[in-house]
């Protein structure tokens, strides 16, 4: 049986699995549309082998997200593939999207914010079932 | 940052320069970084300054309800000034998907609530108007049957109009209720003589009264007969509240009085409607003003009526800024009292 790819980027994203948590870092594109949350989302399910892992996060890079991709990542079907993530919060961009994820678009999972990459894998660790 | 500030910077970068060019290597380096990193500097600013006012104009746009309005981000710019910027496409993209579902809905409404009041237009006259055509043509067939002394039908023929009547005074107090529910039942204060509206009253009811073999009793104490309040919706209550007084009473008396009383530190007028008629039992008190509900709910059903009079009297009452309430006992009779406000208009 071939093995997943370890790794892939797509327009708006690196992607790739280590450790079995799925690490994510957002590309400074000028636009992140609802196609680009689904090839992402297609990418993650390619890396996982189709097992609900959970996440980390890493927005600083972002430049926002369209409202489409926003409520696609946090659609309830999401929870079948994410079993948590941790956004890393330690930037003005990462910190204004953790909020709107905590706040306004609430996703089907476990979200934490945090400040340290180390303490987000240690609590990620611990949501794998 | 204002051009005076503007020059002073480039003043004190072109003095840098200068002084450079007359310096030792070491120091002109300095000096000439130190030129450098001013200018820099204000560059910097003026971006900062630059995207600063796409933000403020962003949120004066929102302010205005223009949620379309997006901010872009430049690479140049700093962490902060960019989250900002994202913080604020984000909301307005909310605030534009909310105003759009409240448009939605507000053109929903707006159309349902013309639907409404074209239906209620629209049914008032389509059953009303056969309505009066078939009481209409049933009276023109009385004479007739009368003149030419054809009895028996008759009787038929009273049954026929008395349902008649019936149903078109139950149409009427739906098409009430529906209106007063739907807001589109208005009432037109005036100034109103109420000696003179209570005395026409009377004299209206006058000969059912005698019908039934009651005598009407009117007492108006008011020194100041002159009311602001809508003197067809007033007649409306009255009439009917007076109609039940009459139904519900035989060779009795019915009262009806006004007197002026001070209610919590403001002036009333008080129309009170007793009568000395059958009663109505405790438990019912409140719940003859529901719709639908008569004392009687026997099948014999002898006293008739629509069961909507009181629930219409009451919310008119309501409208008018007042109230209307019961008092009563078996066999001995009730007292509908009708409260109205007397402050000037």
């Amino acid at each position: 049986m071939d093995q997943p790819p370890r790794e892939i980027v797509t327009r708006t994203e690196r992607i790739w699995l280590q450790d079995d948590v799925v690490r994510c870092v957002v590309l400074p594109t000028t636009s992140h549309t609802l196609a680009d949350a689904r090839e992402n989302d297609d990418a993650v399910t390619s890396l996982a082998g189709g097992r609900r892992l959970p996440m980390l996060l890493d927005t600083r890079a972002s430049r926002g997200l369209d409202r489409d991709a926003r409520l696609y990542y946090v659609r309830p079907e999401a929870a079948r593939q994410l079993a948590a993530l941790a956004m890393l919060i330690d930037s003005q961009i990462g910190r204004i999207l953790g909020n709107f994820f905590m706040t306004v678009n609430k996703p089907p999972f476990p979200l934490r914010l945090f400040t340290s990459e180390a303490d987000a894998i240690l609590w990620l660790k611990g949501q794998i079932t | 940052m204002s051009d005076s500030k503007r020059q002073a910077d480039d003043g004190r970068a072109a003095a840098l320069l200068r002084a450079a060019e007359s310096a030792a290597p070491a120091d002109a380096a300095l000096l000439r970084a130190a030129a450098e990193e001013l200018l820099a500097l204000r560059r910097y600013q003026s971006r900062s300054e630059q995207q600063m006012a796409e933000l403020f104009e962003t949120i004066t746009a929102y302010a205005a309800l223009d949620y379309e309005r997006r901010i872009a981000i430049h690479e140049h710019n700093d962490d902060i000034t960019n989250a900002m910027a994202i913080g604020l496409n984000m909301m307005g993209e909310e605030l534009s998907h909310t105003m759009r579902a409240l448009v939605t809905a507000r053109d929903e409404a707006l159309a349902a609530s013309r639907a409404k009041s074209a239906f209620l237009a629209n049914i008032s006259h389509e059953l009303r108007t056969p309505l009066n055509a078939i009481i209409g043509y049933a009276e023109l067939i009385r004479e007739d049957l009368v003149e030419s002394e054809q009895v028996g039908p008759i009787l038929d023929l009273d049954r026929l109009m008395i349902a008649s009547r019936h149903l078109l005074n139950l149409i009427q107090d739906v098409l009430d209720i529906a209106r007063i529910e739907a807001g589109r039942l208005e009432v037109r204060p005036e100034s109103v003589d109420l000696r003179e509206l209570l005395g026409d009253l009377a004299a209206t009811m006058g000969p059912s009264v005698a019908a039934t073999g009651n005598v009407l009793r009117v007492d108006i104490d008011l020194r100041q007969p002159l009311l602001h309040t809508d003197p067809l919706r007033l007649q409306q209550v009255l009439l009917n509240v007076l109609g039940n007084a009459n139904k519900f009473t035989l060779g009795g008396l019915i009262s009806l009085s006004a007197r002026e009383a001070i209610v919590d530190g403001r002036p009333i007028v008080a129309i009170a409607i007793a009568d000395t008629g059958i009663g109505i039992p405790a438990d019912q008190l409140e719940a003859v003003f529901n719709a639908f509900t008569q004392v009687d709910n026997t099948a014999t059903r002898r006293f008739g009526g629509t069961g909507l009079g009181l629930t219409i009297s009451r919310r008119l009452c309501e409208m008018l800024g007042g109230s209307i309430t019961v008092e009563s006992q078996l066999q001995r009779g009730s007292t509908f009292t009708i409260r109205l406000p007397a402050d000037p208009a």
